[in-house]
This record gives structure tokens, sequence and C-alpha cells, in this order.
């Protein structure tokens, strides 16, 4: 089941997970197994637990019973904020970009490690705190060029229009150097130009060696970037496989038509 | 010890008509009213005028205390509603956040406070009412007691009234639990927020007149009940008048059974600890929201 | 001229005292957006450790020392129970916990005076000092550390750690996952800021000679937060001239205009105190950036 077999490491491995929110049972005893190196798609009708399950596993939820872990360790109790440097990163069904803060600062904030996020340094060690941050900033911006938003640097986010907010959420979350991805809904909301480029640089970081767990509602979307699919419904993930096997499953089929 | 069991009921009634008020505030209008307690205060000295003013009129002592109880309930409801049209609906439409609204709320607690001290002065009053004591036993009742009690008793049985068997009620209940599915199905809120204060400020003001009657009237009366108030509300479950009701007699009990073991100055501490008690352990209190 | 010079110094000592208590507290709701009501209680805690201890004999830097260790600890301590809770918890905890501290301080008399206070305790360099200067000499000190402290607040504010406390502020959820230890984070803040509370209640012993419960009243938080709020939150250059201004106008409104006013002096110190209320609520309903506050970064 986890980690044992090379052939098969698992980037991430969930084991009869349960969660109760809103008075519902969202995750009911999920199973779900992601191998290292790919793109998997996760998919379901609305409500399905699906986002309530990326809440779990990014830690802002804590599960009622189950376990969770990301590669060999387990994360089940872990807090959010140590499961990024343990190489977890997420992005939000709705873009939750910092609007107060400048593009630029959203992307530094994301920088791990950093030595200016202790007083003591700050006060008592400037100039190294100033050197890492010029690094930073030079990785920032090489981030923003990247993704074409680098005449915006100075801007606010919250002055951004929705595709490029959705950028500045990619950009933000690939600062953190991650090794697993969890992206709920990239596409959502956004022009089909934009979504091949948000598309594209999946396709490249799945090249880096990046895992993916991907909530897609546009299920042609998501059996074209997928290399296994997951359907989840009411709690369960209740079919598993590539593509086109999903798209014949008698079950799958049920789920989507029963949930209407 | 039965003493205490006596006046921890009494005080209990007392904050339990102001937590209701309270718990009102939190379920509908989502924010911790901290005004609540000086208001009470309030309430209490414009109850004292009207006794004052009734008995210097009538010359009957009890003429003029129902005078006074009802002169704090209305004088609740008119503060609570011209706040609610100078102060809350205008902060509510320039999207007054939760803490602007916690901001203002210490606002109105300071100024209402201080201008009555200005109006008041330093010193204490007294409701000039001989009380009758009766014995049971061992056991020392003072026809005041029986009076909160009584009193007490009658406001929760109408606010039950109100909140189960009328159309108001319903809309009040259904605004603390769902307010945007309230709004979609035609409750007109603003009515609901405009009885919500005269109800919870009018409890309020007969909370005061109790309180003045059972103790004495004294500045900074009001703001040292506002942590009782709350640990009853926390307490009882956030929104749920019924869970204020319970609430308020336990704090009442357990402040006073306290002195059993620990000095006068630290009831207040009980309110506290049991506030953070409840807050880390079972943050939804006793009763959790009404349905 | 020689009777004016006297009388400003007061007033800027008690503007500079006023203003270290405020960039405490602007550093937790400006900066963390943490909502302290009981932030007057660290600077108690402040004063009555270092009266305490210096009348046991210990050396006043020392008392100092140990005195903002226990004022930050004890604002540290305070968040454990408070970090996962919504702003109105907060606001009532704290308020709750000043007021606990200010019965201790009444009524644990053996150790802290009681209703009578503490005098007697050693200042610093007084030995040095001549007295007739002395007022003079803490006007130098209080203003020195008020200009420490806000060079260091500053540095902070613009800072990776201010940044992430800025995040923090905004959107937690987001921080943390981008790796930000949000606890830490608001426990630090609280801290510093309880210790700058600290400092301040010090430096009110030292002026006064003399620590007593009535300086610890819950509408002292209240000034700190009109002065927070009139400056512009999350900004020190406006906390230090909202002090200026709160501090200089009171004061000097009540000594000039207070015998033009046909009130007697409890009614007009009354009134005074029911301004600050109705000063809150017209801040908060017509100016909640204040004077100098950035309207893109409200977040009222």
């Amino acid at each position: 089941m986890n980690g044992g077999n090379e052939m098969d490491r698992f980037a991430l491995s969930v084991q009869d997970l349960t969660k109760t929110f809103g008075g519902v049972m969202a995750v009911d005893k999920c199973y779900l197994d992601l191998k290292e190196g790919v793109i998997g798609g996760l998919i379901g009708p609305n409500g399905a637990g699906k986002t309530t399950l990326f809440e779990v596993l990014s830690g802002l939820l804590a599960p009622d019973s189950g376990k969770i872990f990301l590669g060999e360790q387990e994360i089940t109790h872990v807090p959010a904020h140590k499961r990024v440097s343990l190489g977890l990163g997420r992005t939000f069904q709705i873009t939750r970009s910092l609007r107060k803060l400048q593009v630029l600062d959203n992307l530094k904030l994301a920088a791990q490690s950093q030595l200016g996020e202790s007083i003591g340094n700050v006060w008592f060690r400037p100039r190294a705190v100033r050197e890492q941050e010029r690094m930073i900033e030079d990785k920032a911006l090489e981030m923003l060029k990247f993704l074409n938003l680098y005449e915006l640097r100075d801007e606010y986010a919250g002055n951004l229009s929705g595709g490029q907010k959705k950028l500045l959420a990619i950009g933000r979350m690939l600062m953190l150097d991650p090794q697993l991805i969890l992206m709920d809904e990239p596409l959502a909301g956004v022009n089909p130009s934009l979504g091949e480029e948000i598309n594209e640089h999946l396709r490249g970081l799945k090249e880096r060696g990046l895992t993916i767990l991907v909530i897609e509602h546009n299920v042609k979307n998501v059996m074209r970037i997928s290399d296994v699919v997951y359907v989840m419904n009411e709690g369960k993930i209740i079919a598993q496989g590539p593509p086109e096997a999903i798209r014949k499953d008698e079950k799958v089929i049920e789920a989507y038509l029963g949930a209407g | 010890m039965i003493d205490y069991v006596i006046t921890g009921i009494t005080s209990g009634c007392i904050i339990a008509l102001g937590a209701i008020g309270l718990t009102l505030t939190f379920g509908i209008l989502r924010f911790a009213n901290l005004s609540h307690g000086d208001l009470v205060g309030v309430c209490a000295y414009i109850g004292l005028a009207c006794e004052r003013f009734f008995y210097s009129i009538f010359n009957n002592i009890y003429a003029a205390a129902i005078a006074a109880a009802i002169g704090a309930i209305i004088g609740g409801s008119l503060i609570g509603l011209g706040f609610e049209k100078i102060v809350w609906r205008p902060l509510r439409g320039r999207g007054g956040s939760l803490v602007a609204m916690l901001i203002v709320s210490v606002g109105i607690a300071i100024a209402s406070r201080h201008v009555l001290m200005a109006i008041a002065g330093p010193g204490l009053y007294f409701y000039e009412i001989p009380p009758k004591i009766f014995h049971l036993g061992d056991v020392r009742i003072t026809s005041v007691q029986i009076l909160v009690v009584a009193a007490a008793v009658a406001a929760m049985l109408f606010l039950y009234y109100i909140l189960q068997r009328t159309k108001l009620g319903k809309a009040m209940r259904a605004t603390s639990d769902e307010p945007a599915l309230a709004k979609v199905s035609g409750i007109d809120v603003n009515r609901v927020i405009n009885w919500m204060w005269i109800i919870g400020m009018g409890l309020a003001g007969l909370a005061g007149f109790l309180y003045g009657l059972q103790s004495a009237l004294r500045p900074g009366m009001g703001f040292y009940l506002l942590l009782p108030m709350f640990a009853a509300v926390i307490l009882g479950g956030i929104g749920n008048p019924y869970g204020a009701m319970l609430g308020g007699l336990t704090i009442g009990l357990a402040q006073d059974l306290s002195l059993i073991f620990l000095p006068a100055e630290y009831k207040i501490a009980v309110s506290f600890v049991v506030m953070i008690v409840v807050l880390i352990f079972r943050p939804r209190g006793i009763m959790g929201k009404v349905t | 001229m020689e009777g004016i010079l006297p009388y400003v110094v007061t007033v800027l000592i008690v503007v500079g005292i006023y203003a270290l208590f405020a960039l405490g507290l602007n550093l937790q709701w400006g900066f963390a957006g943490l909502i302290n009501f009981g932030h007057i209680a660290f600077m108690a805690i402040g004063a009555y450790t270092m009266v305490i201890l210096n009348l046991y004999g210990v050396h006043w830097a020392l008392a100092m020392l140990i005195g903002l260790a226990v004022a930050g600890g004890a604002g540290a301590l305070l968040t454990i129970p408070a970090i996962r809770l919504k702003a109105d918890y907060l606001a009532i905890l704290t308020i709750g916990f000043s007021e606990i501290m200010r019965y201790f301080f009444l009524s644990e008399g053996w150790l802290t005076g009681g209703a009578g206070g503490l005098i007697g305790f050693s200042r610093p360099l007084e030995s040095i000092v001549p007295v007739e200067h002395y007022d003079l000499f803490l006007l130098g000190l209080i203003w020195g550390i008020v200009l420490i402290a806000f060079i260091a607040l500053q540095r902070l504010a613009k800072s990776p750690w201010g940044r992430a406390l800025k995040s923090i502020r905004e959107d937690e959820d987001v921080a943390k996952v981008l790796g930000k230890n949000v606890s830490a984070y608001k426990m630090q803040a609280f801290f510093l800021g309880s210790v700058l509370a600290g400092l301040a209640g010090m430096m009110m012993a030292f002026y006064h000679s003399y620590v007593n419960p009535y300086y610890f009243y819950p509408i002292e938080t209240f000034y700190a937060w009109i002065i927070v709020i009139l400056g512009g939150s999350a900004n020190n250059r406006g906390t230090i001239l909202g002090a200026l201004i709160l501090v200089g106008v009171f004061l000097t409104g009540t000594r000039f205009l207070g015998p033009l006013v046909p009130l007697d002096a409890y009614t007009f110190a009354q009134l005074r105190m029911a301004l600050i209320g109705v000063l809150l609520i017209v801040l908060m309903l017509y100016r909640p950036q204040g004077m100098l506050g950035n309207r893109r970064e409200l977040t009222f």
C-alpha cells in the first residue's frame, strides 16, 4: 500500500480518511494513491468532497480519522505550514491572492527558509537578510517574466484581472519549490488560451519531476491533461484509472447522472 | 452555603436577562456587543430616575418601583433602537467589518458610561424599599430576591413565547441560523434587527433595574456584568437565547459558590476561567445554535 | 518663558509614554491584526514587576529587563488560548484579562501595595543626574527609547517578517499554505507589543516615582486604540503623531479650557473620557484610516 515497492513510489497516499464537515460526512473512508511524477485528475459531481479532501490534505482541516502520507512520511497530524517544507503546495478554487500585497511581494513571500522571517536576524544580521532578499527577488522576477506578469510586479494584487490572479497564484505556489502540488480547479473561469497556457505549465512541471493532483470540473480538460483519473462521489473514490477507462466506466456515469 | 446558592440564583437571573440580548446580537448581527454591559448600567439609572420621579409625585414606593421597571425596560428598548439608527445601520451600510463593530461598541460603552458618571456622579444610589425577609428553616430569602427570580422567569417565558409562537420569533431564529437564506426567503432583515434591539435591550433594561434593586447603583456596575454575561453566552452557545438563560444561571451560581474559597474580588475570575475552558474544549457551548 | 518649559517637558514626557504604549499596540493590531483590548494590563505588569523587584533590592536595570521579560511572556501566554479564536473572543478575553490583573494589583496589597501603590524605588542614573534636571533627563531617555523602538519596528515592518505578518493579517490560510507558522508569528507580535507596553509602564513609574492601580484602568487601552487608528493603523509614524495630537490636545485642552468651562473637575474629566468613546465611533464611521492611513491597505 505505501512506499515499499521501488517501481511504484507514491507521492501521495491517503488511507481510510474521514472528515465530517458542516454536518455532512464530506470525506468518507477515502483511499487514494498517487504515483510520483504523474498528473492525477480528481473529478466528481458537486458536493462530492473534493475540496474538503484538499483542505484536509493541505492541513487546513484536521481529519476525523485515517492517515495521509507524503512519500514515505506520515503527515496526518503535521501542521499545515510544516507540510510546505515537506514539499506540499496548493492553490485554491477561488483564487486567494493577497490583494493588499504587491505582485512581487506575493511571490517573495512564498520563498522558503527566509532568514528575514526571524526577528533576531532582521535586527542583528541585516546584511545577510538583505543578501538573501536580493536572491529571492531575482528568483521572483524570473518567475514573473516566465508568467508574463513582469510589468505588473509593483501592482497591488487586488488590481489584477482574474486570469492574472490565477497565474500569480500558480507562480506563488511554485516559489515554494514543491514536490507535490494540489490544484483546485486551475482552469475555472479562465479563457481557453490562458487555459492552454496553464495546461502547458502543468506538463512542464511534470517533466521536472513534480507530482500534480488537479481537481477539475470540466471533464474534457481532465481527460486531456491527466495520466490517471480519480472519481470521487459522496466522499469516496469510486473509480480510478487511465482517462479512457474512466470515460466508459458505468459507476462513473451513474454517479454523474445520479447527482444530476 | 445555601445562602450562596440563593444569591447565586438571583444574580444568575440578572446575568441571564442581560445575556439574552447579548446572544441575540451575536446570533443575528454576528459580533460581540461590548457596550451591552454599560448599557445595562445606564438602564439601571434610568429606572432609578423614574422611581424617584414617580415617588415624588405619588408617594407610593411600590408604584414607583413598577414605574422604575417599566422605565428601565422602555429606556433600554429606545436606547437599543436609537443606536441602531444612528450608529449600527450606517456602519453596516459602509461595510463595517467585525473589528469596526467591536471598536464602535467599545466607543458606545465608554461614552455611555462616562456620560452617565458625569450626570450621576461617583456615589452610590439605593432604592429605599425595605425588603421583607422570609425564613425557611435556616434559609434566608428576601422579597427582592423573590422578585428578581419571578421577574426573570416571567421575562424568559415571554421570550419563549415570542421566539417559538410568533412569526417575528421564527424570523429572528431564521436570521440567526441562516442569514443569507432568511433574506432570500423574504424576511425583512432590517425589521428583525430592529426588534432584536427592542427585545434584547428591553431585557437588558429589566436586568439593570433588578440589578440596581438587588444591590446598589454605582458607576461601572454595568461593565462589571460584561464578563459574566459573555461567559454565560459562550457557555450556553452563541446565538442561543435558551443557552444564555442556562449559562447565566450557571455563571451566577458558579461565581457565588466560588466565594466559599475565593476572595470576593476574584468572583469575576470565575467567569473568565469558565470562558477560557469552554472556548478551548467545547467552543460551541452547551447548547450550540437554536435550530 | 521659564514658566512654560516644565509644562512642555511634562506634556512631551506623557506623549512619549503613550507613543511607546501605542507603538506596541500598533504592532499587534496594525501589523498582526490581533485585537488586544487589554493592552493596559501589560503596561501594569511591566511597571509593577520592575518596581517590586526594585524595592526588593534588584538593580533598576536588571529589574527593567526582568519586567520586560515578564510582560512579554504574559502576552505570549495569553495568545495560547486566544490564537485560534475569532476577533470577538480575543477582544473579550483581553478585556477580562486586564480587569482581572487590575483586581489583582488592587487586592494583593502584600505584594503590590494595594490601592496605595508603591513608592520609594530607585530610578535610572538617579545618583548621577541632579534632581532639578531629572525630568529633562527622563524626557531624553523616553524619547531615545521611542526612537530606538521606532527604528526597530520600521525595520521589522519592511522585512520578510513584516511581510509574512501582513499576509497573515489578510488571509491566514494562504499564509499557512505558503509555509508560515501563523501561531508563532502572532505570539511574537504579541510578545513584542507587550514588551513595549511594559517599557512604557516602567517609564511612567519612573516619571511619577509612584505606581498604583488607578494608572491602569481599561480606558487607557482605548487611548492607545484611538492613537493607533488616528495615526493610521500599521503606520508607526502616524502612531507617534497620533500620540502627540491626542495627548497634547487632551492635556492642553484640559489645562487651558478646563478653568473656562462651567463644570466641576469631576464632571469635566468624565466628559473628557466620554469624548474618547465618541471619537472611537466617529473615527470608525467616517475615517477609519485615520490621518496617515492607507485606504487600500485597510483591514477594517
